[in-house]
């Protein structure tokens, strides 16, 4: 043992963690070395005795948590922290009333009426690529669609609850009143009145609440408030919602202006949304589509929309009618 | 080891939260209830760290001591939850710590007064809180100085000032019980 303890007074001493160790545990090892530390210096004996009675004196009344306490409180944390996977959407989702047609063009005009209007009360709006809509819902809510985006609701009970289905990207300015529900593949978001952005494609959920308070739930039950100004994405590694953060106003659901802006995106979210607004293919290598870029393109023709994406990364494109090639 | 779990927890393994649960909850537990005497309260706070722990866990920060990262996390949890009906939620200058002393048989002996041991327990009470929590967190929870000094939020150099203040006052308190008991012995002797 070094010698420094040659300096120490009975406080020190009550404060060195290997003799707390031997005074409070009999911990063997440090019992070994303070015992014989203690015969080469007996002139120290008072001292040791000292800091023994003062670390002796310091006894806190300690209740043990019982092991069902312990293991209930673990149960609760893992039930809150299961994993679950989440399916992502498929790449390209037929129109519910695409998927309708074959058997509707079999049946008669009149029934064809009389089936939606009777037995399929279900209100299906869906842009094709290259289309945007805006459409008012039964309350005034109003909406806008962006493209290659598929929405559902029930006008008939409407009035008694508010929710749509959603599957691609769409911007809600919601009427005051009762709870309004967009529910997704991924997630669900609930609001009052309020207007927000919703995104849930293949492999993406993000939300940005632009005024009011938005709750948005995933499959996990990962739950996030958020308010004017935040936003929160699936962190597809976690399962979870991102804590609310910050967003720039100037670059966020600006798709109703035609205007795409992506930070730190993949250039696979890029080339999609590309393959959307101006309903073309893109052939290119998975290495390509992996990479990173922070970018922007605008609506006005696919040239310069391919060229503003691609010649910063120094990729050629070669355009053949609908196929655009990027390598 | 710590780095080694710390970093497992960071890269999503489950296997590394239930480990530090393992090691950790029951002192953690313990050091709560010395903030509160509702032990639901201060068992909901653990959960809820935990539960955080995971969530945020690929944001989480290096640390040196897991202990130290649990302790600091829970202490502020459990006074946020105690103070939630004052007015601010920080915590009062005096100190919110509270613990129940018991008095050790050997200390002065066997022939040890009651009337010695009250004075004992009395001059333990008479620590101030932050006082009493220095000393608990040094003897009780296996955390250096530095780490000490992190957990109660003070500079290094206060904190042993602190635990100094505090291990003094004892022991002027236990000299004078000495003198007390020899001078008790020897009336009784004369």
């Amino acid at each position: 043992m070094d010698d420094n303890y040659a300096h120490f007074s009975a406080l020190d001493f009550a404060q060195e963690p290997s003799f707390i160790r031997w005074v409070r545990t009999g911990d063997g090892e440090a019992a070994v070395a303070w015992q014989r530390w203690l015969s080469d210096h007996p002139d120290r004996a008072e001292d040791i005795a000292q800091a023994r009675r003062l670390v002796l004196a310091y006894r806190v009344r300690e209740e043990e948590p019982a092991p069902e306490t312990l293991s209930n409180i673990w149960s609760a944390i893992q039930a809150q922290t299961e994993d679950a996977t989440i399916k992502p959407l498929k790449t390209t989702r037929t129109p519910l009333v695409r998927r309708l047609l074959p058997y509707a063009a079999a049946a008669s005009a009149a029934l064809l009426v009389w089936f939606f209007l009777a037995y399929n009360p279900t209100k299906v709006v869906f842009t094709e690529n290259a289309q945007q809509l805006a459409l008012d819902l039964p309350d005034g809510s109003r909406v806008n669609v962006n493209a290659a985006t598929e929405l559902t609701y029930q006008p008939k009970t409407w009035k008694k609850e508010r929710r749509v289905h959603l599957e691609g990207e769409a911007f809600f300015q919601v009427e005051k009143g009762e709870p309004f529900i967009v529910e997704t593949s991924l997630g669900e978001v609930e609001v009052l009145g309020t207007s927000f952005n919703v995104k849930a494609r293949e492999g993406y959920f993000e939300v940005d609440c632009f005024t009011g308070k938005v709750r948005v739930t995933n499959q996990n039950g990962s739950k996030q408030v958020l308010n004017p100004g935040q936003s929160t994405r699936i962190d597809f590694a976690s399962g979870a919602l991102t804590p609310p953060a910050d967003y720039n106003p100037e670059l966020t659901a600006t798709w109703r202006e035609g205007k795409f802006y992506f930070q730190d995106a993949t250039l696979k979210e890029v080339f999609l949304e590309i393959s959307r607004q101006y309903d073309v293919e893109i052939k290119t290598t998975p290495e390509i589509l992996r990479r990173k870029t922070t970018t922007f393109f605008e609506l006005r023709n696919l040239d310069s929309a391919l060229y503003k994406v691609c010649w910063p990364m120094q990729l050629d494109t070669k355009r053949e009618g609908k196929v655009v090639n990027v390598e | 080891m710590d780095n080694h779990l710390w970093s497992d927890l960071k890269a999503g393994k489950k296997a590394a939260l239930e480990r530090i649960y393992a090691d950790h909850a029951s002192v953690l537990l313990k050091y709560g209830r010395k903030f509160s005497a509702d032990s639901q309260l201060v068992e909901d706070s653990l959960q809820d760290l935990f539960i955080e722990l995971w969530k945020n866990r690929e944001g989480l920060g290096n640390t040196d001591s897991i202990r130290k990262y649990l302790f600091v996390a829970l202490r502020r949890k459990v006074i946020r939850a105690v103070s939630g009906s004052r007015l601010s939620s920080k915590e009062p200058e005096e100190g919110l710590f509270s613990a129940v002393f018991d008095i050790e048989q050997e200390l002065i002996g066997e022939e040890t007064e009651a009337e010695q041991r009250l004075q004992l327990q009395k001059a333990l009470e008479g620590l101030t809180k932050r006082q009493q929590e220095i000393l608990y967190l040094k003897y009780y929870s296996d955390l250096d100085y530095n780490q000490i000094a992190e957990i109660m939020d003070l500079n290094y150099q206060s904190a042993r000032n602190l635990a100094f203040r505090a291990l003094e006052a004892l022991r002027d308190a236990m000299l004078l019980l000495i003198i007390g008991f020899l001078w008790m012995l020897w009336v009784k002797l004369s």
